[in-house]
C-alpha cells in the first residue's frame, strides 16, 4: 500500500531538529578562558600588592620568572598535544643544553649556543625515535632517559658546576664570549622588557606558526587525537613524533642556556622542577592530556597565569616550602579538571 | 502470559514521556515506551534515532533524564546502574562484557560469589549456582570452571545472558544480540529467548535485522530523531511499513539493478600474492570501473589481503601491478600516493579522529596538498572538503562541526568522504556500511556506483551479502587464504555467495 519510491535520494536531507548550534561565543570563551583567569589574577595581584603590582621591578620579575617556563612550555605544548602527556626528560635536557654551551664557550658565543641547542635537538630526536618508531611508553621512556642523562652529565663532569668565565681560556675572544653568555639573561630592552621575555615571545610565535600553519601541525592534529586513525590515513606518525620531540628538545635546551646564564653557573640540577611547572602552564592553557586539543595561544595565557600566581604568592609572603605546597595543589587541581572535562567531552 | 505483574497499568516497564538532553542535542524527546511481562518488544530505528540513549536511561547511566519510569507499577528513579539493577533491569550489551580470561562461574557470579568464610569463596556452591544459571540458557552441559576464552562466541553471548539473569531481572534488554552469531546460533538464541518470555520476563529486543524482528517479537516500537513514531503488534505491520517509519518515508528496493561500468582496461593486477599463514598465491585482476568483491567467511583472509596491498603488513611474496606497471608499496602513505586507498572497518578505532572537525577528518589523507612546501592552509582544501560533504550528503553539512556530534550513519559518510577526497584510483572498502542506518547505506552505495562510473575501481570486503550482491560486478571467493573460485555478475546472489564461501557449488574451481 505504501508507494514504492525508486529514487529515495532526498531522505538524507531531512531536517534534524535535535541539534542546536553551539554559539560562537562559547567556543571563543572555551578557547580563551585562560585570559579571563589572567585578568582576575592581575586584579588579585593589584590588591595584595597594594598597588605596587605594576611597578617596573615587579613586572620585570614576573616576566623573568615566566620567560624560562614560557620557552619550555612553547615546545612542551607539542608533546602534550601529541597525546604523550609530558616530557619527563625536560630537566636534564635543560641542564645538558647549559652544560654543553658553557663547556664549548671557547669556540665563541654563537657556536657554543648552537651546540647547546643541538644537544637538545639530539635528545629530542632520540626520544622521538623511541616513542614514534618503537612506541615506547612516553612517560617511562623520558623518565628513564632523564635518569640516564643525569648519570652521563655527573659522570662526565664529576658532578661539578661549570662557570663560563672559568672554562673560558685567557684569550680575549673566549672571555668576550663568556661575558656575552652572562649578559643574555641580563639585557633589557627599554626599561622593563628583558631579552629573555622577548625570546620567549618569539618562540611562542614560532610555535604558534608551526602548530597552526604547517602541514606538520595539521598531521599532528590527527596523530594527537588518534594515533591509529593517523596511521590508517597514511600519515607518517614516526616522523611526526620525532619532529614533536625535536621541537621540544630545542625549546628546553634554549631555556636551559638562558637559565645557566642567569645563574652564572651550569650544573646537572639546573632544570629541576621545570617538567611539572611547565606542564601546569600547558594544562592551564587548555591542552587536553589525551592529545588533539589545545593551542599555543592558550599555553601563553597559561604561562602568564602561572607567573602571576607565583608573584601573588610572593606578595602574600609565602616561602619556598609553602610555594611548593600551593604549586602541588594547583597542579593536581588542573590535572583533575583536565580529566573531568575530558570525561564530559567523552560523554557528549 | 506467565506470572504477569499485578500492577495497575499491567506493564512490567512503563516509561512515560521521558527525555534526555545532551549538550546541543535532545537525544530522546518525550518518549512513551511500555512493555508487558511475557512479551518480546522490538525497539527499532536508524542509528542516532535515540534507541541506545533510551536504553542507557533504563540502565541507570543518566541521572538527569526527565519524565517518569514505572517498573511493575511502581515509580522508580533509575539514577545509577546499581539502582537500575536492583529494580530489576537486566542489560545485555552488544559488546560482550564477560572477562575472557577468567572462568565462566566467576563471570556469572561476579560481585556476589558465595563465601565460605571471611577470606575464601565457596567454590562448590558457586559452581552449583552457575550450573543452575547456565541451564536457564540451555547450556546445562557446559563446565562452569573453564575459561570464557575457550568457548564459542555464541556460548559467550549466552553466558552473558545467564550472568544478567543471575540478578533475577524483570526486564531484560538485548541489544543486537545476534550481531556476532551464525544463523544456526541465532535459532538457538531464539529458543532461549522464547523460554525466558514464557517465564514471564519482559524482553526489549534491539536489532537491525528485520527478519529477526518478525520471527521473535510480539510488539514493535520505532523511533526516529529521538521521538517515538510507531508502536504496534508485529502482526499488524510488514517490512515495508517498518522501514518506511524508520526512514521517515517509504523506500523501494534497496538494491536496484544497475549496469556494470567495468571497462576492458586493467586497473590493478595482483600475482602470486602471499603472506604466510594468512593468504597464499592469490591472483586477481581488477578492471577500470569495476567493483570487485572479495568474499569469504570470517577469517578467510580478506582484510589481510587489503592490509598487504596497502603496505600496512609486510608480504612474503607476490607482485602488484597498477595500470600494467609493477609497483612496490612501502606503507599506507606510499600506497595512497600510488593510487590504492583503504577504507578500514571500525570507524571509531581506525577511521575517524572523532574529537576533530569534519573538515580536518576529510582532509587527513591529503594534508600534503594543503599548501606549498611546509605550509598548510585549510582554505586550499576547502573546495574539495565542501564538495565531498555535499556528495556524501553529510548532515548537517558543516565542515567545522566535530565528528563526535554526528550520528553513526553520518560519521560513516564522513569516513567515505575522506577516502573520496584522497583521490585514489583503487579504493578498498572494508565493511563500508556496517551498523549504519538504511538512509546512509543507500547514499554510500550510490556514491560507490558513481565513483566507479568515473573510471575508478573498488574492492569490496563485506559480510553483508545483500550488499555484495547488490553492488559487486564480480566476486572472487576466498577460503582459508586461497582463492577458490570466481562468480560473474550474473551469478551473484546471496545463495551463491554463501554456498561458494563454504567451498561448494558450481563456481568453486579450487585453483590452488
Amino acid at each position: 500500500m505504501s508507494e514504492v519510491n525508486n529514487k529515495p535520494k532526498t531522505n538524507t536531507a531531512k531536517v534534524d531538529t535535535r541539534k542546536e548550534e553551539i554559539s560562537k561565543f562559547s567556543l571563543i570563551f572555551n578557547k580563551l578562558g585562560i585570559y579571563v583567569v589572567v585578568v582576575l589574577l592581575i586584579i588579585i595581584g593589584m590588591i595584595v600588592s597594594k598597588g605596587s603590582f605594576f611597578t617596573a621591578s615587579n613586572i620585570q620579575s614576573i616576566l623573568e620568572a615566566v620567560a624560562l617556563i614560557g620557552m619550555v612550555a612553547s615546545g612542551l605544548t607539542f608533546v602534550t598535544y601529541s597525546g604523550n602527556w609530558v616530557d619527563m626528560a625536560i630537566p636534564l635536557t635543560m641542564a645538558a643544553g647549559g652544560m654543553l654551551t658553557v663547556q664549548t664557550i671557547n669556540l665563541g658565543f654563537i657556536p657554543a649556543l648552537l651546540i647547546g641547542i643541538a644537544t637538545g635537538a639530539l635528545i629530542g630526536l632520540t626520544s622521538g625515535f623511541m616513542i614514534g618508531k618503537f612506541r615506547a611508553n612516553a612517560i617511562i621512556w623520558t623518565w628513564g632517559f632523564n635518569l640516564l642523562l643525569s648519570g652521563v652529565i655527573r659522570f662526565v663532569w664529576g658532578g661539578k658546576q661549570l662557570y663560563a668565565d672559568q672554562v673560558a681560556n685567557d684569550s680575549e675572544y673566549a672571555q668576550h664570549a663568556a661575558n656575552t653568555f652572562f649578559s643574555i639573561s641580563r639585557t633589557y630592552i627599554g626599561k622593563y622588557i628583558s631579552l629573555m621575555a622577548i625570546v620567549m615571545i618569539l618562540m611562542m610565535v614560532a610555535a604558534w606558526f608551526i602548530h597552526t600553519k604547517t602541514k606538520f601541525g595539521q598531521e599532528l592534529k590527527i596523530v594527537g587525537t588518534n594515533y591509529e586513525v593517523a596511521k590508517y590515513s597514511g600519515i607518517n606518525c614516526t616522523k611526526v613524533m620525532i619532529i614533536v620531540y625535536v621541537i621540544n628538545g630545542i625549546t628546553a635546551s634554549t631555556a636551559g642556556i638562558f637559565f645557566s646564564a642567569l645563574r652564572k653557573t651550569s650544573s646537572y640540577e639546573n632544570g629541576t622542577g621545570y617538567d611539572f611547572s611547565c606542564l601546569t602552564a600547558v594544562l592551564l592553557g587548555g591542552c587536553l592530556m589525551d592529545g588533539g586539543k589545545g593551542s599555543v595561544v592558550g599555553t601563553f595565557g597559561g604561562v602568564i597565569a602561572y607567573g602571576i600566581l607565583n608573584n601573588i604568592l610572593s606578595w602574600i609572603g609565602l616561602g619556598t616550602y609553602e610555594k611548593y605546597l600551593v604549586q602541588g595543589v594547583v597542579f593536581l587541581f588542573i590535572v583533575w579538571l583536565n580529566t573531568y572535562s575530558n570525561r564530559k567531552l567523552g560523554k557528549a | 502470559m506467565g506470572n504477569a505483574s499485578n500492577s495497575e497499568s499491567g506493564y512490567a516497564l512503563d516509561m512515560r514521556s521521558v527525555s534526555k538532553r545532551f549538550p546541543g542535542t535532545l537525544a530522546v524527546d518525550k518518549v512513551d515506551f511500555q512493555v508487558r511481562a511475557g512479551e518480546v518488544h522490538a525497539l527499532m530505528g536508524e542509528n542516532g534515532a535515540g534507541k541506545s540513549t533510551l536504553m542507557k536511561m533504563l540502565a541507570g547511566l543518566f541521572n538527569d533524564y526527565t519524565g517518569e519510569i514505572y517498573i511493575n507499577g511502581e515509580k522508580r528513579e533509575l539514577h545509577s546502574p546499581m539502582l537500575s539493577k536492583e529494580y530489576g533491569v537486566g542489560m545485555v550489551y552488544q559488546e560482550l562484557s564477560v572477562a575472557r580470561s577468567i572462568s565462566i562461574y566467576e563471570n556469572l557470579l561476579v560481585g556476589r560469589l558465595p563465601k565460605k568464610n571471611a577470606l575464601f569463596i565457596d567454590k562448590k556452591k558457586a559452581i552449583e549456582e552457575s550450573k543452575k544459571l547456565l541451564a536457564r540458557v540451555g547450556l546445562s552441559n557446559l563446565d562452569p570452571t573453564i575459561n570464557v576464552s575457550e568457548i564459542s562466541q555464541c556460548d559467550a553471548q549466552l553466558v552473558e545472558i545467564a550472568k544478567v539473569l543471575g540478578n533475577e531481572p524483570k526486564i531484560l534488554v538485548l541489544d543486537e544480540p545476534t550481531s556476532a552469531l551464525s544463523s544456526e546460533e541465532v535459532q538457538r538464541l531464539f529458543t532461549i529467548v522464547r523460554n525466558l518470555k514464557e517465564q514471564g520476563l519482559a524482553i526489549v529486543y534491539i536489532s537491525h535485522h528485520l527478519a529477526e524482528i518478525f520471527e521473535i517479537a510480539d510488539m514493535v516500537t520505532v523511533m526516529r530523531d529521538g521521538k517515538k513514531v510507531d508502536c504496534c503488534p508485529i502482526a499488524e505491520t510488514n517490512t515495508e511499513k517498518l522501514v518506511a517509519s524508520m526512514v521517515g518515508k517509504s523506500v523501494g528496493n534497496l538494491y536496484e539493478a544497475h549496469e556494470s561500468s567495468a571497462e576492458s582496461e586493467e586497473m590493478l593486477r595482483v600475482e602470486d600474492f602471499t603472506r604466510w599463514g594468512f593468504f597464499h598465491h592469490v591472483n586477481f585482476q581488477l578492471k577500470k570501473g569495476e567493483v570487485l568483491a572479495i568474499c569469504g567467511l570470517a577469517g578467510a583472509g580478506r582484510s589481510e589481503i587489503a592490509r598487504g596491498l596497502t603496505g600496512i603488513d609486510k608480504i612474503n611474496g607476490g607482485k602488484i601491478f597498477m595500470h600494467g606497471k609493477e609497483i612496490e608499496v612501502k606503507n599506507l602513505g606510499d600506497s595512497i600516493r600510488k593510487g590504492i586507498g583503504y577504507l578500514t572497518e571500525d570507524r571509531k578505532v581506525y577511521g575517524l579522529a572523532l574529537r576533530q572537525s569534519v573538515g580536518d577528518n576529510i582532509s587527513s589523507c591529503i594534508i600534503n596538498k594543503g599548501g606549498k612546501g611546509i605550509l598548510y592552509n585549510e582554505k586550499n582544501l576547502q573546495k574539495i572538503i565542501n564538495e565531498k560533504i555535499n556528495e556524501m550528503e553529510v548532515y548537517p553539512a558543516d565542515p567545522d562541526r566535530l565528528v563526535n556530534s554526528f550520528s553513526g550513519g553520518n560519521q560513516q559518510k564522513v569516513l567515505m568522504a575522506k577516502w573520496l577526497a584522497a583521490g585514489v584510483d583503487v579504493l578498498i572498502l572494508d565493511e563500508p556500511t556496517r551498523g549504519v542506518d538504511i538512509g546512509a547505506k543507500q547514499t554510500i552505495h550510490e556514491v560507490v556506483r558513481n565513483y566507479v562510473s568515473q573510471g575508478h575501481s573498488c574492492i569490496l570486503l563485506s559480510s553483508d551479502l545483500p550488499e555484495v550482491s547488490g553492488l559487486a560486478d564480480r566476486a572472487i571467493i576466498l577460503r582459508e587464504g586461497h582463492v577458490i573460485g570466481e562468480i560473474p555478475k550474473a551469478g551473484i546472489n546471496e545463495n551463491s555467495l554463501l554456498i561458494a564461501a563454504n567451498g561448494e557449488g558450481e563456481y568453486v574451481s579450487c585453483q590452488k
